[in-house]
């Protein structure tokens, strides 16, 4: 029986089916890379285009790369990619990175100069860590200890953890108190300088919390003003028309009659400038705070306020913080605002609304209040 | 010359099944979609499983376990011999984890992990991994409190992210938020309700775009939704608020009925399908007939059948609560009236699950108890204090009972 002919239908169809495979999976390395880099180029540039509510989504997952056909040096395209102003974007390139790297992983040297490459984006150090911690715990532990100064705070953290875990096992002597100390100064998360200052108790050097935190513990306190139904928390009372500095001598109709500036201080150990203790308690209400914060320089700061209340906050004028919520938990650091401190004096000013809820749970009416630098060090005033 | 495809008859056919095999993208699991326990309460909204377990739980009925490295209140789902959980890392609760491990063995298949965009706080005892996530048996979403959404394929490769703080800037409570997603028919189906940007939204599973979204009230819910197929009626999206229950139209996020009143908006709404009565946390427990997606009836409302924390196992036309006196009670939903109690004793988020006869209850402080339904006075017939707080709800497959205690995740061999 003879061999189908070359110009049948079939053989045309299998001859480019074979062609299609060929050029396909027996291409060239060289190409190969070529079609891949292409496509990683193609995913990077889509996600140049990401934007709100799933915005180019279906251009995006077209172009993710599939990670079976990608190489390991795609892990580290990738992670070189990350910008921190664009952590959304960020997150696409981590996890589409962690599955390549499944698939086909990185150099563990390739990871390490990913991390300590002080150029790339905190958000590249972080994700290569994570990656080498992964596949090389190891090798990971032993470079942690380099970041206990770190401008990357999540690397910094991880240095102080792995420095805490030892001192955990360790009898504290009152000669520890240095080395811990050193710690403290690096440590900026609240739960590791808690730890810290309890180890340095154990050492016999007390540090005093409130101080080390820099919480603003003086303030000027006007109220209460009527916040009957939740509405006072927008109402700008006329007070808002004059906040650096308010008029302090001048006196305001509240909820309950006339009433004027007074000076509180708290001396709670945890930081709290408790309204209920400090002026009295009222529900479906309000006040005003004032502070001046001095600054020696014109400075970038950041202020860091918790408050199970609702709150606003005006920085010389200006409004920072508008949380118009209640009773969803107090945490230090809770809400963060970047602001410019000028020479001199800064007014701030707080509007703290408590609502009328009726349960125990409900009754606190107190915040807490630092400024910091940008990585959350206290500025010395 | 002789045809190069003188043997197409032989190759060709190789050939193409090759060709097509390697063309075939991502697991080979299509069509083998068989979820066993692929959202919060499984697959049905019942807490119930088949599953025959052993009566007693001991060191010897734990298959594996498997640490984590963040903590979580969500419970796991399983999927094909699969399973899934979530857990977020860091003081600040901002690196967010989705594990699969081998249901069979424990062993890892594969971990991603990503950075939180969204408001991270929560109340000590929960954790930003609150949420369930949810699978179609091709998808897995992982959801959190800082409302994060991640779409991944079952093999972790990522489909498509949202960071609905992002676009949503006031959608937060930093008590956290627990509400578990949903996917039915290609749509995820979330519920994200606070003081701030409160919403209900179905999201394409296939793009991640929203297809509707609807302003909810601006209060807080930890509450998950229910959605309820009838037939000759489009799907009905329920959802429990702290001032409503609502009714929407999955099709589109439009209203069908509410009925406003004090709530209680942690358990989720449940609805027995035997009976077609709707259960929902407002004024104790209150049952509603339902009809077509008109506005129900209400039979009746019963404080004695609070569920307090959890939220309801149903079995046939039976449900099973823990009220606030942590008494477990079996109640008929047509008539409301009891057909067992027990005290079972501790505080309680994770909601019971049925495995054949028994019943297994996980209280916060790690206490396991399990109650013989086929007794004549259902009591407790074993208990076991794992070691850490149990939070989040078990799943369950052919296989065993999946927990997810804080910081980890144990398999109970079935029998």
């Amino acid at each position: 029986m003879s061999g189908m002919p070359l110009s049948h239908p079939l053989t045309t169809f299998l001859a480019v089916l074979l062609g299609l495979f060929s050029s396909t999976f027996l291409a060239s390395p060289v190409a190969a890379q070529a079609t891949q880099e292409k496509s990683i180029d193609s995913f990077l540039n889509a996600l140049k285009e990401l934007g709100p509510e799933g915005k180019n989504h279906p251009a995006i997952i077209a172009s993710v790369p599939n990670p079976a056909q990608c190489q390991a040096k795609d892990v580290a395209t990738l992670l070189s990619s990350m910008r921190d102003d664009r952590p959304l974007a960020a997150n696409w390139l981590r996890l589409t990175a962690e599955a390549i790297a499944q698939a086909h992983p990185p150099q563990t040297s390739t990871l390490r100069e990913l991390v300590t490459n002080g150029d790339g984006s905190d958000l590249q150090r972080v994700a290569a860590y994570e990656l080498l911690k992964q596949q090389e715990p190891q090798q990971a532990e032993a470079m942690a200890a380099s970041f206990q100064s770190d401008l990357c705070l999540p690397l910094r953290r991880i240095a102080i953890a792995q420095e805490l875990a030892a001192w955990k096992e360790k009898s504290i002597q009152s000669d520890d108190a240095d080395a811990l100390k050193s710690l403290l100064e690096d440590a900026r998360d609240i739960d590791q300088v808690d730890q810290l200052i309890r180890y340095l108790g154990q050492a016999d050097t007390e540090i005093d919390r409130n101080q080390w935190l820099g919480f603003q513990l003086d303030w000027k306190v006007i109220g209460p003003f009527d916040n009957t139904d939740g509405k006072g928390h927008d109402k700008p009372y006329a007070i808002e028309s004059q906040l650096t500095p308010p008029d302090f001598n001048a006196t305001w109709e509240g909820k309950e009659g006339k009433i004027g500036w007074q000076d509180i201080q708290s001396e709670d150990k945890d930081g709290f400038v408790d309204i209920n203790k400090l002026l009295a308690k009222h529900n479906g209400a309000c006040v005003y705070l004032a502070a001046n914060i001095r600054s020696d320089e014109e400075r970038s700061a950041q202020i860091r306020m918790g408050s199970y209340n609702a709150i606003k906050t005006w920085v010389n004028g200006q409004m920072v913080l508008d949380f118009n919520v209640y009773h969803t938990n107090e945490m230090v650091d809770q809400y963060v605002a970047d602001v410019t401190l000028q020479q001199g004096d800064n007014w701030v000013v707080i509007k703290l609304c408590q609502n009328e809820q009726k349960e125990s749970w409900a009754q606190n009416w107190r915040f807490l209040f630092r400024v910091t630098d940008a990585t959350g060090k206290t500025i010395e005033r | 010359m002789k045809s190069i495809i003188h043997n197409s008859s032989i190759v060709a056919p190789a050939l193409l099944f090759s060709f097509m095999g390697l063309f075939s993208s991502g697991p080979q699991l299509v069509g083998q979609t068989t979820s066993q326990w692929s959202q919060f309460r499984g697959p049905d909204f019942e807490n119930r499983s088949t599953t025959q377990m052993p009566g007693s739980i001991n060191n010897a009925s734990i298959a594996w376990k498997k640490d984590l490295p963040g903590r979580g209140v969500s419970g796991p789902i399983t999927v094909d011999g699969r399973v899934f959980v979530s857990c977020s890392s860091t003081a600040k609760q901002n690196e967010l984890h989705l594990f699969c491990f081998d249901a069979a063995s424990g062993q890892e298949l594969w971990h991603r992990q990503f950075w939180a965009l969204g408001r991270c706080g929560t109340d000590p005892t929960s954790a930003n991994a609150a949420p369930t996530p949810a699978s179609d048996g091709k998808h897995v979403v992982a959801f959190y409190s800082s409302n994060d959404l991640a779409c991944f394929d079952l093999d972790g490769n990522l489909k498509w992210l949202r960071a609905l703080t992002d676009d949503y800037p006031k959608a937060a409570n930093d008590v956290g938020m627990s509400s578990s997603p949903i996917i039915k028919d290609g749509r995820i189906y979330v519920q994200v309700e606070n003081q701030g940007d409160s919403f209900a939204a179905a999201i394409d599973l296939e793009t991640g775009q929203n297809l509707w979204k609807e302003a909810r009230p601006k209060k807080a819910s930890w509450s998950s939704p229910l959605l309820i197929s009838q037939t000759g009626h489009s799907d009905m999206l329920v959802l429990l608020s702290a001032d409503r229950l609502s009714a929407l139209n999955a099709e589109d996020g439009k209203l069908l009925w509410e009925f406003e009143g004090p709530t209680y908006p942690i358990p989720s709404p449940a609805y027995v399908k035997d009976s077609n009565i709707l259960l929902a946390s407002i004024n104790g427990l209150s049952a509603f007939r339902l009809n077509g997606s008109e506005k129900p009836e209400k039979l009746w409302n019963e404080q004695r059948l609070s569920p307090s924390n959890i939220s309801v196992a149903i079995d046939g036309s039976q449900i099973i609560t823990l009220n606030r006196g942590s008494v477990a009670v079996c109640a008929d939903v047509d008539s409301a009236e009891e057909a067992w109690k027990t005290r079972i004793g501790g505080n309680h988020y994770s909601s019971p699950i049925i495995a054949g006869k028994f019943v297994y209850f996980f209280a916060q402080d790690g206490t396991a108890r399990v109650v013989d339904r086929s007794m004549v006075e259902p009591e407790v017939v074993s208990e076991f204090k794992f070691e850490q707080p149990i939070l989040g709800s078990p799943a369950a497959d052919a296989t065993g009972i999946y927990i997810r205690l804080q910081n980890q995740l144990v398999k109970l061999a079935s029998q």
